[in-house]
């Protein structure tokens, strides 16, 4: 018998995180080539402009009411803390400003890709792991037909127009909780709430809002579609797949949300 | 256009959810597996506080660089420190522990839960004589208990990590005054109020996932996939709700009039 722990067993951990590294790394690659060959080819086959718009509003109304009950709490949420903090300072005339502006900013477009991601995003994921299990994606490649052109395609771009429509909806609701919160719980004045609210809405706010939407709807369709297209082939495999494809795609949505900030205002953050 | 019969089941979801839990509670009377119930609290730490630290990391990120963006007008961009404190511990990082949560752990107990209900091992159980929800529901949902406050104690150790470092290192804003502003805005009550939380927070998401996995009357291995679906994104719309609701609760007599 060897003596039981060998010198480079204590490397262990160290090369777990290598390949952990290069999983990232790999699978990376591998959802911007699914995504790359899923929107060419989706685009190319007849039909395909159609399916997309099928998509675009299968997914729009199914994450609306979700979108809804999601952002509405967060922007009361946030009247709510910011009151607590500027009625202290007797500057509660900001607080419509700053609300809709972190509203419009950041949380509506992060929250209603991170729903999107949820319901529409697991629901890919799931659908599609199922046609892999019931060898249907199979029976397409044997036909000569692309898969991932004539079933991931519409679905990625569905997603990527679905994202700002929702987030949209998510502002509207977002500053509507606010304005619940400020005005009826905590008694704001109402003109003093719509007097000051548009001082924190521009439109390139709502532009850049509306921008990282898409970018967000196309990231999560091509992770979540190529986690159920490179799914396990069992009952499990389905959880597994719509699983991995939710959590990705929240992680996804919120690094490239960094990312997107950082390269707009740059590194500094205009300080 | 919604159905009359899908505004009365989802009137009624609420309902069926609180009688499931009060099944699971008198069973789970009896004493759950202890073996299974530190094996799944474990596996739910390992899997679902690395999402939660990435996910808030980037989200104390996000709020430190609007805050300065938004405050440097003012020339107060140290002041950022109030806002990652009143936005960001007070509400966005336990919110997204609570998210993260449902995203990781909710899913896959409901699709373990549906794969068993497909699979029939359910009902093998129950043949036995063996009782389903105090053997696989019970531990399951205090696990989430146990891990929910630890995970939105790990969001807000790890937000506060992503603030400082963006904060501090990329937009160059004055630890000392940033930390100071900081702590000004909160203190140990909110630490303590997050863990409280996060104890409701496991609950609810412990509850709506296995819910949805355990009493969906779905058939077929395509049901595993919509268990997971809907476990995550009621558990969601679950989670900020009740996340308003404790807020409101806590932080709303705080409110001068």
């Amino acid at each position: 018998m060897m003596s039981s722990v060998h010198p480079l067993s204590l490397l262990g951990p160290v090369r777990a995180l290598g390949r952990q590294a290069i999983d990232v790394v790999v699978g990376f690659g591998r959802v911007v080539h699914f995504l790359v060959v899923a929107t060419a080819h989706g685009l190319r086959e007849p039909g395909g402009l159609g399916a997309a718009v099928q998509q675009a509003i299968i997914i729009t109304s199914r994450c609306a009411l979700p979108v809804a009950l999601v952002v509405g709490p967060i922007g009361a949420m946030m009247a709510l803390q910011s009151l607590t903090l500027m009625r202290g300072f007797g500057v509660e005339r900001q607080m419509a400003p700053l609300a809709a502006a972190i509203v419009i900013r950041e949380l509506a477009p992060g929250f209603a890709s991170v729903v999107v991601a949820m319901q529409g995003g697991a629901a890919i994921a799931a659908e599609l792991a199922a046609m892999r299990l019931a060898e249907e994606l199979d029976a397409l490649e044997v036909m000569g037909l692309e898969p991932r052109g004539l079933i991931a395609g519409p679905r990625i771009l569905g997603a990527a127009v679905a994202g700002p429509l929702l987030n949209a909806l998510a502002i509207a609701c977002g500053i509507t909780g606010s304005y619940v919160m400020a005005v009826m719980v905590l008694g704001v004045p109402h003109t003093m709430f719509v007097d000051s609210l548009p001082e924190g809405i521009t439109s390139s706010d709502l532009w850049l809002s509306e921008v990282k939407t898409v970018v967000f709807g196309l990231g999560l369709g091509a992770i979540c579609a190529s986690a159920g297209f490179h799914c396990e082939r069992s009952t499990d495999g389905i959880g597994a797949a719509a699983n991995r494809a939710v959590v990705t795609s929240v992680v996804f949505v919120l690094v490239a949300n960094y990312l997107l900030n950082t390269a707009l205002f740059g590194l500094r953050g205009g300080v | 256009m919604p159905r009359v019969a899908d505004i009365a089941i989802g009137v009624l979801w609420p309902l069926r959810v609180s009688a499931f839990l009060a099944r699971t509670v008198v069973a789970g009377l009896r004493g759950p597996p202890a073996k299974d119930t530190l094996m799944l609290t474990v596996r739910l730490l390992l899997r679902s506080i690395p999402v939660v630290v990435i996910v808030t990391f980037f989200a104390g990120a996000m709020l430190t660089v609007q805050a300065a963006v938004s405050l440097s007008g003012f020339g107060a961009a140290s002041m950022s420190g109030l806002i990652v404190g009143f936005g960001g511990v007070r509400e966005v990082f336990p919110l997204l522990a609570g998210g993260s949560l449902a995203a990781r752990t909710g899913a896959e107990l409901a699709s373990q839960l549906q794969a068993m209900r497909v699979t029939r091992q359910v009902e093998a159980l129950e043949m036995m004589g063996l009782d389903s929800l105090q053997l696989l529901v019970a531990p399951r949902i205090i696990a989430c208990i146990i891990g929910g406050p630890l995970c939105v104690v790990a969001a807000m150790v790890s937000g506060l990590v992503g603030a400082h470092i963006i904060g501090v290192f990329q937009l160059g804003i004055d630890r000392g005054a940033m930390w100071g502003a900081l702590l000004q805005a909160v203190g140990t009550v909110d630490v303590i109020v997050g863990v409280v939380k996060g104890l409701v927070l496991g609950l609810l998401v412990g509850v709506v996932a296995t819910f949805e996995g355990f009493c969906s009357d779905e058939t077929g291995p395509r049901s595993v996939g919509r268990a997971a679906n809907r476990a995550v994104i009621r558990s969601m719309v679950v989670v900020c709700a009740a996340s308003l609701a404790l807020s409101m609760l806590i932080y709303g007599r705080l409110v001068q009039t």
